[in-house]
């Protein structure tokens, strides 16, 4: 009980999200269930890593910033919009997956179809 | 003879002028190479801080390595040439920010946050590099900026221009106010 609220402490949430977030982001560029190719989309979650990072300075590094419950709160937020957009982009590139599949099923059958009309019309077929 | 006299001895000033300076030189390097010989406790080891600067050269070179990886580097079927100067420019970003960003923004940063910055930043350094420059080649992205800047720009304000002159000219030829 004692470990779970020493997890739940907030200092401790705040200076775990950052390592989340950078986390999600590198996980999402790596990865192959999640379809990066768009330059926007990459250039979003470098400069993700970046930010995060910066996090990490103030945390670490910096003699001024004091973290609050504010701060924790904001990061947090900031971790569910990466989970949603991690979301959202799997979905996205499982749905573009299936439809280029489907595109390939149908352009095969076409090409068949294509096929054995030649061969009703007696026409002679490309092979 | 005394002109000799006078060239010797400011041929002497030079040499110890001259020794003097190779001195400094030579106390400078010792004194550099003592500073980066000091230890610095990491994992319970008194390792020496050159030891963290070259893990940290490591992993900016580790970073923007990886980042071939990623989806963008993978599809857009670079040469080597190219390859090998994107992975460059990030590896230079990874150590401008270890070496140049992180001291300016903090103080005294510890060795861990420095080898991670060095990471990070060799890693989103490579990807931002290449996207800047596609970005700056695309010829689509600069008509595309072109037109948001006609449309929205020049043509707002001279719509406004003109709103604000029939106007005036309103104002002034019956004296209406609206």
């Amino acid at each position: 009980m004692n470990c779970l609220y020493a997890l739940l402490d907030w200092r401790l949430i705040n200076l775990i999200a950052p390592f989340i977030g950078i986390t999600v982001c590198v996980y999402l560029l790596m990865s192959k269930n999640t379809c990066t190719v768009q330059k926007s989309i990459s250039t979003i979650l470098a400069l993700g890593v970046l930010s995060w990072l910066l996090l990490i300075w103030a945390d670490w590094g910096s003699s001024v910033f004091e973290p609050s419950y504010q701060s924790a709160l904001a990061r947090i937020i900031m971790v569910i919009m990466m989970l949603i957009v991690a979301f959202v982009l799997r979905r996205a590139t499982k749905r573009k997956r299936s439809l280029s599949i489907k595109t390939r099923i149908l352009s095969a059958e076409n090409e068949l179809l294509k096929e054995q009309l030649n061969i009703m019309r007696g026409k002679p077929t490309q092979e | 003879m005394s002109h000799k006299v006078a060239t010797a001895k400011i041929a002497l000033a030079n040499i110890v002028g001259n020794g003097a300076n190779v001195a400094a030189v030579g106390a400078g390097g010792e004194v550099f190479a003592r500073e980066l010989g000091q230890t610095h406790l990491f994992l319970y080891l008194n390792l020496p801080i050159w030891v963290f600067f070259i893990l940290t050269v490591v992993l900016a070179a580790i970073g923007s390595v990886s980042s071939l990886y990623v989806d963008v580097m993978k599809e857009a079927q670079l040469s080597y040439s190219q390859k090998f100067m994107n992975l460059v420019m990030g590896f230079l970003a990874g150590l401008i920010g270890a070496f140049v960003v992180l001291p300016t923004f903090v103080s005294s940063p510890t060795m861990a946050m420095l080898m991670f910055t060095g990471l990070c930043s060799g890693f989103a350094g490579t990807l931002l590099v290449f996207n800047l420059g596609e970005a700056i080649r695309s010829t689509e992205l600069w008509d595309g900026l072109r037109k948001i800047f006609t449309a929205f720009t020049l043509n707002g304000i001279k719509t406004m221009a003109m709103s604000r002159l029939k106007l005036l000219a309103a104002w002034i030829l019956k004296g209406d106010d609206k």
